[in-house]
């Protein structure tokens, strides 16, 4: 993944988690702080098809895959 | 016919037929009847015939609809509690319900007691346990009398019981049962349950199956927030007819493989609770080719829903969906600010008249009068509830949804009062104010809920870690669905001349 591609990821995930207070605390669980839910989790990977082209569906992901800003840059990563 | 006597009925012409299907589990008519009988006795032994409600504890076991029609038959109004909420939610409830009796259909949670209050263990009533103890002869609820109770969120941060009763409860589900007539359902509907039974949207799928016979399948909250194991549930549920708020709809609808394949028998989309977008009523018509998608309003004070609409190509192109024409035994009036009735097409509160308005809150005659009233209807004094909604009706008597004259909102079909949340946060450690805000997408539904705290003294910690920590504090008092998304510690919460919040002070502010 490059910058460009990492800076997209955090912009997408700023704009579902509605602040940029998670770019700096990249292992808090985003389910724990209230910032993550299902609905939030779906949206997200919708904009990662639209804007990244990785079409994962929503069955095939557990929360704990995409529970901190880290594991979702790896999720990503894997999926380029 | 009354409610209690259609499921009688229901279970005397086919006692084998499913009632409830959740989980593994199935609860045939026979079982939900005889272990409801068993049930009123039990009641009837332990309280007198006073009226006075009952608290049932659970979520969605098959427990559940033998608790609440067991409570009904001897006499007593029931009161949905969901297992989501919290202890001291639960408590307030209790106290404010003035019920005796709790039917657990799960463990309660600790700090859960009142001075008179039995809770009784009913998880096994589904399998015929019955609670031990003295028995009496029941008395079956009146029409005229509350059927059910169901607490919404209170502006003063406790939370308000709707008295719906069994009268009320027969002309909406009269209507409602209708609305899935012509759909070319096949053989016995299954109607979808997803909302927790404290939410009256589940009113409309629980009594639709139970007094037409047909089978009710409950979605635990657990499944419906889990993508992989919502798709298992829904592709073995047989649904005919889906009764959901529209976010519910939306989360589902993100997955590709939500469609036609793998829900064949669906005919009927029943939307309540929120307002429903024309992007999702699109999408659903063409993953469901053969179904039909029904809009429907109507707040909890006149039982689940009064208006309905089938949302067709016509409906489509504008920018909001029309929520339907009043059913029969309703009357829909707008009405400006001094209570005069105003023309069509004008912008006013929705109020609404009719066979289906509630009695009043319990035990609370203040709220009661300051919302309830009688109006004329073609020269007849009719029940009426003022619904704080504006609204506006086209001549031909459609009714178009335009938000909320005060600080109520709906958020993922969850009504909730903005001071509700504010009260509870004030009681949570360190906060010496508090405002909460609701923050709406461009299509002005609420997205989510952004809170505002001024504290004694900011603890350590970054703002996202101390934000947690009063999250986690505040879910001692609300729901989940009340926790704002996003807390920030503002060293002052900006006040208006007349000592409220400013909240366009806040939301310019905030970062």
């Amino acid at each position: 993944m490059d910058e460009a591609q990492e800076q997209e990821v955090l912009r997408l995930l700023v704009e579902v988690c509605g602040t940029d207070a998670i770019d700096s605390e990249r292992d808090v669980d985003l389910f724990e702080a209230g910032l993550l839910d299902s609905l939030g989790m779906t949206q997200l990977l919708v904009s990662l098809e639209d804007e990244l082209g990785i079409r994962v569906p929503p069955t095939a992901v557990e929360r704990e895959d995409i529970s901190t800003v880290n594991r979702i840059l790896t999720f990503v990563a894997e999926r380029l | 016919m009354d409610v209690i006597e259609r499921i009688r009925a229901a279970a005397t012409r086919d006692g084998a037929a499913v009632a409830h299907a959740y989980r593994g589990e199935r609860l045939s008519y026979a079982q939900l009847w005889s272990g409801a009988t068993a049930l009123a006795a039990r009641i009837a032994g332990e309280l007198r015939d006073d009226g006075s409600p009952v608290v049932v504890y659970g979520h969605k076991e098959s427990s559940m609809l033998v608790a609440f029609l067991g409570a009904v038959r001897a006499g007593h109004p029931y009161v949905p509690v969901d297992l989501s909420w919290p202890a001291d939610r639960i408590a307030s409830v209790v106290e404010e319900s003035g019920a005796r009796l709790v039917l657990a259909v799960r463990p309660l949670p600790e700090g859960v007691s009142h001075p008179g209050m039995t809770v009784l263990d009913a998880a096994g009533l589904a399998d015929g346990v019955v609670p031990s103890g003295p028995t009496g002869t029941p008395r079956e609820v009146a029409p005229d009398e509350p059927y059910y109770v169901v607490y919404t969120s209170g502006s003063t941060g406790r939370p308000k019981g709707v008295q719906i009763t069994g009268s009320a409860l027969a002309h909406f589900v009269d209507w409602a049962t209708g609305l899935t007539n012509d759909a070319g359902i096949e053989g016995t509907p299954v109607w979808l349950n997803q909302a927790p039974f404290s939410f009256d949207l589940s009113v409309m799928d629980l009594y639709c199956a139970l007094t037409s016979g047909a089978t009710l399948h409950s979605l635990d909250a657990a499944s419906a927030g889990h993508a992989r194991r919502r798709h298992e549930e829904l592709g073995g549920s047989g649904v005919s007819v889906w009764v959901s708020t529209p976010s519910f709809a939306d989360l589902c609808l993100a997955d590709r493989a939500f469609d036609a394949t793998l829900l064949p028998r669906l005919r009927v989309f029943l939307f309540c609770g929120e307002t429903l977008s024309p992007a999702t009523a699109r999408a659903l018509l063409q993953r469901f080719p053969d179904a039909k998608v029904v809009n429907t309003y109507g707040p909890t004070e006149s039982t689940v829903a009064v208006t309905s609409v089938t949302i067709g190509p016509e409906h489509l192109d504008g920018t909001a969906l029309p929520v339907g024409r009043a059913k029969p035994g309703t009357t829909i009036l707008i009405r400006d600010e001094a209570g005069t009735p105003l023309p069509p097409g004008e912008p006013g509160e929705i109020v609404i008249a009719g066979n289906t308005v509630s009695v009043g809150y319990l035990h609370r005659p203040d709220l009661t009068e300051a919302a309830f009233t009688v109006v004329d209807v073609d020269g007849v004094p009719t029940p009426a509830y003022r619904t704080g909604d504006l609204g506006r009706l086209t001549p031909d008597g459609m009714l178009y949804f335009g938000g909320r004259l005060d600080g109520q909102v709906k958020l993922h079909g969850y009504r909730i009062e903005l001071e509700d949340i504010e009260t509870n946060l004030r009681r949570v450690t360190g906060v010496q104010q508090a405002a909460v805000l609701a923050v709406r997408g461009e299509d002005g539904v609420v997205t989510h809920l952004h809170g505002f705290v001024q504290l004694d003294h900011v603890p350590d910690g970054s703002p996202l870690a101390v934000a947690t920590g009063l999250k986690r504090e505040l879910r001692a008092y609300v729901p989940e669905y009340m926790v704002p998304k996003l807390l920030t510690v503002v060293d002052r919460i900006p006040m208006t001349p007349n000592g409220k919040a400013d909240r366009r002070a806040l939301l310019t502010g905030s970062p």
